[in-house]
Formats: C-alpha cells, structure tokens, sequence
C-alpha cells in the first residue's frame, strides 16, 4: 500500500500541478463568442469573427489561424474611410496586452477563410485552430448563424 | 423753351422705356448659373444591367418602389455580408416597404450565378446584379462609385469600394445615403422617410 502510494501521489501532484499553473499559456488566454455567418452553397470564402482575452501577465501574439476546412485561412483588417471599405491583411500578428483583449468583428478584424471545402450551415459548429509567437496553439469554436441574424 | 423741354422729356420717356424693355429681356433670358440645380438628378438614373438568371434587367423594373441599392462583391469576406444583413435587419424593422439592391464592382468573378445566389443569403428578398464590364462601370459612374482592385499576394484580390448605400425613391429619384459608419437609428429614419 505504501509503497504504491509514493507514485499515485507524485502522478496526482504533477497532474494537479500542470493543470492549475497560474501562468500556463493555454489557461492565460480565453477565446469567446466565435461566430460566423452560414455561406451561400456556392460560396467559397468567409469571415470568422470572436474575442480574444489575455488574462495572462504577458503579451501574446496571435501569429494566424488554421483550419481544415478551408484551402487558406488569414487574419484580416477591414477599414471604412470617407465612405470606401478596404481590407488588408494582417501581416505581422496582433499583439494583446495582459488584461487586453482583441475583438473581431463584422468592420474590423476578422479571421478570412478561403477555399470553404462545404458551405457553413446555420447551426452548426466549426473549429479553428490559433496559433500564437510563443509556439503554442488553441482551439477555438465557431457558431454558425444565419446571415441576417447579426 | 416749352417744346425743347417736351421733346427732352419724350427723350428721357424713350431712354427710360427703351431700359426697361432692356432689363425685361435681360430678366427673361436668365443664364445657366443662375438656374436652381437639382442635384438629387445628378445622381442615379436609369441603367441596364443583367441578373441572376443571366437575364437583361432594366431599372424600370425596380419603379414605383423605393430602394436601397449597395454596390460589393461576393469574394467579400467581412462587409458586404455585413452591410446586407444590417440592411435585410434595417428593412425588417421598417416594414419591409422597399428592395434591396446589390450590384457588383467585380463582375470578371461576379456572374449571374454568384449575384443571384449572394442575393438569396439574407432572409430579405436581395436582387443582385452583374453585367458586362462596361455596364458595371456605367452605373458606377451614374452613381459616383469608386472601386479598385487590390492583388492579396496569393494570385487573387480584393477590391476597396465605395460603401455607401444609395436610396432611391419610388419615382426612381436619389434621394439619400446611408453611410456605414452611422447609427442604426440614423439609417431606420432615414429608410421611413424613404418609404413615406
């Protein structure tokens, strides 16, 4: 009994450990409200749209975003100047602050899918994957709502 | 003296009517400039362009109806799906008393297909409309339109475009703008005084 209970407590105290780390990347950052709009059946592209926090008490970056459900995916910024909308992408990641978060949002910052493999049907979900500098990487679940819904 | 004196005034009577006659003319023949521009008339009008079954349309069709017409593409990922829904959202809480309009700035990838399926996306009848280059850039001028390609680094582009959301009256007159950066409060009056 004694004996085994020397590796049932090391094994318990690691895991217990690794999982309530205050300053684990995976725990620092919260991603919510993902969503995006369902697609036309022909429609090859998409905009995804959620929040990221940075409960963290560093910096991260969101470098880019990968899926499998689409040839390309990229981070983009839209912008409306005196009437004319452009869109450029965001080359070089974006930075969140600690205590910051970063908001896509229909107009602003947006997470582009390009080569849609399906239509994106209301109701449904999807999975993106973010990637972030420091190496690690989250996923984040996106909501499929009708178009005109928001 | 007596008749030098009738004869100056009849001179000074001749001179004053002749000056008058003058002024009248003057008053008749009133320059360009001086004209009242209507500038509702400077923008809009009619046009031909093709739907979504391929099929020529005249904007005779949309006549007697108020509308709000939004130029776009369908390889847009983030405003124009955005700028629909808010207007399919807008139209909803108006009471739906006028159509919507899409035409698009990029019609080398735009055909019927892509206008018409984009145009049955947004819960709100949307007629959306494609044409020949040449078409698409007439109505663009008729409505002071600007768009630009911009390749994206991949072999494809995006095009910057004017956003704003022409209103047009049920006689097919300009009437108003939506702008996208205002209120949804703003654009909600704005559409009931289209409507009427």
């Amino acid at each position: 009994m004694i004996k085994s209970a020397f590796p049932i407590a090391a094994a318990l105290t690691l895991t217990l450990g690794a999982c309530g780390a205050p300053t684990s990347p995976e725990h620092a950052i919260e991603i919510k409200d993902g969503w995006a709009r369902a697609t036309a059946p022909n429609q090859k592209l998409a905009a995804a749209y959620l929040t990221i926090a940075n409960r963290g008490d560093h910096d991260v970056r969101l470098m880019s975003v990968s899926t499998e459900l689409a040839a390309k995916s990229s981070l983009h910024r839209s912008m409306t100047h005196d009437g004319i909308a452009t869109m450029r992408p965001i080359d070089d990641g974006l930075a969140i602050a600690p205590g910051g978060e970063a908001v896509f949002e229909p107009g602003g910052d947006h997470i582009m899918l390009v080569g849609l493999k399906g239509p994106l049907v209301a109701g449904q979900s999807i999975s993106l994957t973010l990637n972030f500098a420091d190496g690690h990487s989250m996923p984040a679940t996106i909501a499929i709502v009708a178009p005109g819904e928001r | 003296m007596q008749r030098i004196r009738l004869i100056l005034w009849a001179i000074v009577g001749i001179v004053a009517a002749g000056m008058g006659l003058f002024l009248w003319q003057q008053q008749r023949q009133a320059s360009p400039q001086d004209q009242v521009v209507d500038y509702r008339s400077a923008i809009g009008g009619p046009f031909t362009l093709v739907d979504g079954k391929g099929q020529p349309f005249s904007s005779q069709k949309l006549a007697g109806r108020p509308h709000a017409i939004f130029f776009g593409f369908t390889h847009c990922p983030d405003v124009c799906p955005t700028t629909l829904a808010r207007l399919a959202n807008l139209r909803q809480a108006q009471g739906g008393e006028f159509d919507i309009v899409f035409i698009t700035v990029d019609p080398a990838r735009d055909g019927p297909a892509e206008v018409g399926a984009y145009g049955e996306l947004f819960g709100a009848p949307v007629i959306g409309l494609t044409g020949s280059q040449a078409q698409i850039d007439a109505v663009k001028k008729q409505f002071g339109v600007f768009s630009e390609e911009v390749p994206d680094g991949d072999g494809g582009y995006s095009v910057d475009h004017t956003a704003t959301v022409f209103l047009i009256d049920r006689n097919g007159q300009f009437q108003a703008t939506l702008s996208p950066e205002e209120s949804r409060d703003a654009s909600l009056a704005k559409l009931k005084r289209l409507v009427g």
